[in-house]
């Protein structure tokens, strides 16, 4: 009973804006009725499960050229540039709509997982790890120039998710493994919309807490035995993502699956809006994560999410190819891997190394504070976020603007090849994207967006970190993003190379 | 009336239970059962699988064998206008003339418009023309040569390295 109470009083307490004050994306009509419904995301899934496989039998049967492959050109242009641009203007519907749940969905109706996942794998190391093998296994296979292997990688991605969810309960492959996810979470930081509670009073004295319990069917008497009314069957999940909705912040391990909405029995969970990035600020405990100040593996995601970027984008431009010429006349290898491992421990290791470190080291003489180093790089380094979506979304953006319509032709080749009559016309070839100089703009407004929201960012957490000396912790951060930025600005100066065969292989 | 208030009670006891996987004993019957609202996928799975396999059936190639040399001026190749010739022989090494060549231009990055062009004949079994490189990176260009005789050859040719300016 005391438990409940201080629940209670902890659940009140927190200060939220009331929901008639905030747009609810359930309300809108049509697509409020059509995301409430229990079947759309299963409907989503499959359309795209659907594209997934047109994709995958295009890349192992339609031309291996990657500009008329549909696996190439809506997984590296089509899919990354609307994946950011949603997140931007809306939420994680990616994750919502995700294809690989599908072949996972399939598994699961014919036989439960039994295990859990392991304790010491209960963090995002493993997704960690498999970003950054995502990223240097595109740079080194080019795998934006090659549909065979986009497909493998599809494939490959599809059976990982299955492997892990057939045998491991809840979402384990989400929460913990999927590289693509942990984007779209700290991504998600940015977008406009929560999954989140209505009026928290409500869930003050809700009893049941199916939002993260689930829903079983209702013991009757007639229909249930006395033995079965422990083990009813879940007519509704709760959140597999361990997320209470009272407690949760922010759109962090939020897949948007609405499990939440559905088991809801008050009608008390919607999409609300909201302030983007300003959860980043708060160190509160979260849901299902923890105090992320606490979190050394949430840090370094954020490092791989903000430096990658980064290194993503210097490795189309120009530059990058009289680098590694320099590094491999200085050192004599003929071949690239060792000179791209440089590369990535050189972006991903030293360099937030050095920078993060002398912030950190000139916060904490500035402020008087006596806190470690590494705590005052994981209480800061959230604030990188915002530019570091700014960076992808100037990347992605940019290949997605300038090659828009390109996927109209190659739909009609790929239709035209495969049923041998021009079923949707000739492919119109000319069809391209907006130009360049129009897009170059864009992208520095991506940019100025990002290091304004880091601005604001920063500021806020040295006023919460150091309330006397906010200024002394604020400009070391502020001068490590400007100087992100200025790079950042530079590479998109550069010539876009398409950086491609390096070293003749 | 005090009935109904501890059924509900009861229920809202029962709802709170921790929820765990259940094991469960599944039969073949269970499970197609459980799949039957998933056919109308594996249908269109089916359908477009035979779709790509009848269309990747296609005869075999009996198309001339044709040697084909493209040059890009300058060299090493920028962006913008480049000139291009492309000579063609034939397997005794004389040259081909008589030919109809179309190039397009195309990034080995998805996403990027082609470039298309018409090459006119300027000597026997050499052929001239313009291809224009819109951006620097890794090109490749498919050569369509169109034999007097009506058949066709698709030759692709890669072109690494166009600088951009």
């Amino acid at each position: 009973m005391t438990v409940h109470t201080e629940h209670i009083s902890e659940v009140v307490s927190t200060p939220t804006v009331s929901s008639a004050q905030r747009f609810d994306l359930l309300g809108v009509p049509c697509l409020g009725r059509f995301l409430k419904w229990r079947w759309s995301r299963v409907t989503l899934q499959l359309l795209l499960c659907g594209i997934s496989l047109i994709m995958i039998l295009h890349a192992f049967f339609g031309p291996q050229l990657a500009p008329k492959n549909l696996a190439t050109l809506l997984t590296w242009v089509h899919f990354r540039g609307l994946v950011v641009l949603v997140l931007l203007l809306a939420g994680n519907f990616f994750c919502m709509a995700c294809p690989f749940m599908v072949p996972r969905m399939i598994a699961r109706k014919i036989r439960l997982p039994q295990r859990r996942w392991p304790r010491w794998l209960r963090n995002k190391w493993p997704a960690i790890v498999l970003f950054v093998a995502v990223l240097f296994v595109y740079e080194l296979f080019d795998l934006w120039g090659d549909p065979w292997w986009t497909g493998a990688l599809i494939v490959g991605y599809f059976l990982t998710a299955l492997g892990i969810d057939a045998i491991f309960q809840r979402a384990s492959f989400c929460k913990y493994v999927c590289p693509v996810g942990q984007f779209n979470f700290l991504s998600s930081t940015m977008s406009p919309l929560e999954v989140t509670v209505r009026e928290p009073v409500i869930c003050a004295t809700c009893e049941t807490k199916d939002c993260i319990r689930g829903r079983r069917e209702v013991y009757d008497p007639d229909r249930h035995k006395s033995s079965e009314a422990n083990s009813l069957p879940i007519i509704q999940q709760g959140c597999e993502l361990a997320l209470f909705q009272p407690r949760k912040v922010g759109n962090l391990d939020c897949t948007f699956c609405l499990d939440c909405v559905y088991a809801c029995p008050h009608d008390n969970v919607g999409i609300l809006s909201r302030l983007p990035a300003e959860s980043l600020a708060d160190d509160e405990v979260r849901s299902g994560i923890g105090r992320l100040g606490n979190r050394t593996d949430w840090t370094a995601l954020t490092i791989v999410f903000v430096f990658g970027a980064l290194l993503n984008a210097f490795a189309m431009v120009s530059p990058v190819y009289v680098l590694e010429a320099t590094i491999a006349s200085a050192t004599g290898l003929t071949v690239e891997w060792p000179i791209l491992m440089f590369l990535f421990a050189a972006a991903l290791i030293f360099e937030p190394l050095i920078l993060l470190g002398a912030a950190a080291f000139a916060t904490r003489k500035w402020t008087g504070k006596s806190d470690n180093l590494r705590t005052i790089v994981h209480r800061f380094t959230r604030c990188l976020v915002p530019f570091g979506f700014g960076v992808w979304l100037a990347h992605y953006g940019f290949h997605f603007f300038t090659g828009v319509l390109t996927v109209i032709p190659v739909t009609q080749s790929a239709a035209q090849s495969l049923l041998g009559w021009s079923v949707f016309g000739e492919p119109q070839w000319q069809l391209g994207g907006i130009p360049e100089r129009f897009v170059f703009p864009i992208e520095l407004g991506f940019l100025g967006l990002g290091i304004w929201g880091s601005l604001l960012v920063a500021w806020r957490i040295s006023i919460d970190f150091a309330p006397r000396a906010a200024k002394g912790a604020f400009i070391p951060w502020a001068c490590v993003l400007v100087v992100l930025f200025l790079s950042a600005c530079w590479i998109l100066t550069q010539p876009m190379d398409m950086r491609g065969t390096f070293l003749g292989g | 009336m005090s009935q109904t208030t501890d059924s509900s009670l009861m229920k809202q006891r029962l709802r709170r239970n921790r929820i765990d996987a259940t094991d469960e004993t599944i039969s073949v019957s269970t499970i197609c059962k459980r799949l039957e609202p998933l056919w109308p996928l594996c249908l269109l799975l089916a359908m477009t699988a035979a779709c790509f396999l009848s269309g990747c059936n296609s005869e075999p190639s009996t198309a001339p064998e044709i040697k084909v040399t493209l040059e890009v001026s300058p060299d090493p190749p920028q962006t913008g206008q480049a000139d291009v010739v492309v000579r063609l022989t034939d397997t005794a090494n004389q040259p081909v003339s008589g030919a109809k060549l179309k190039l397009e231009g195309n990034m080995n990055h998805a996403g990027m418009k082609p470039s298309f062009s018409t090459l006119q004949e300027a000597e026997p079994g050499t052929y001239e023309g313009k291809l224009d490189f819109t951006m620097g990176g890794d090109w490749f260009v498919i050569v369509t040569v169109e034999l007097p005789d009506g058949s066709k050859v698709d030759q692709k040719v890669d072109i690494p390295g166009v600088k951009a300016k």
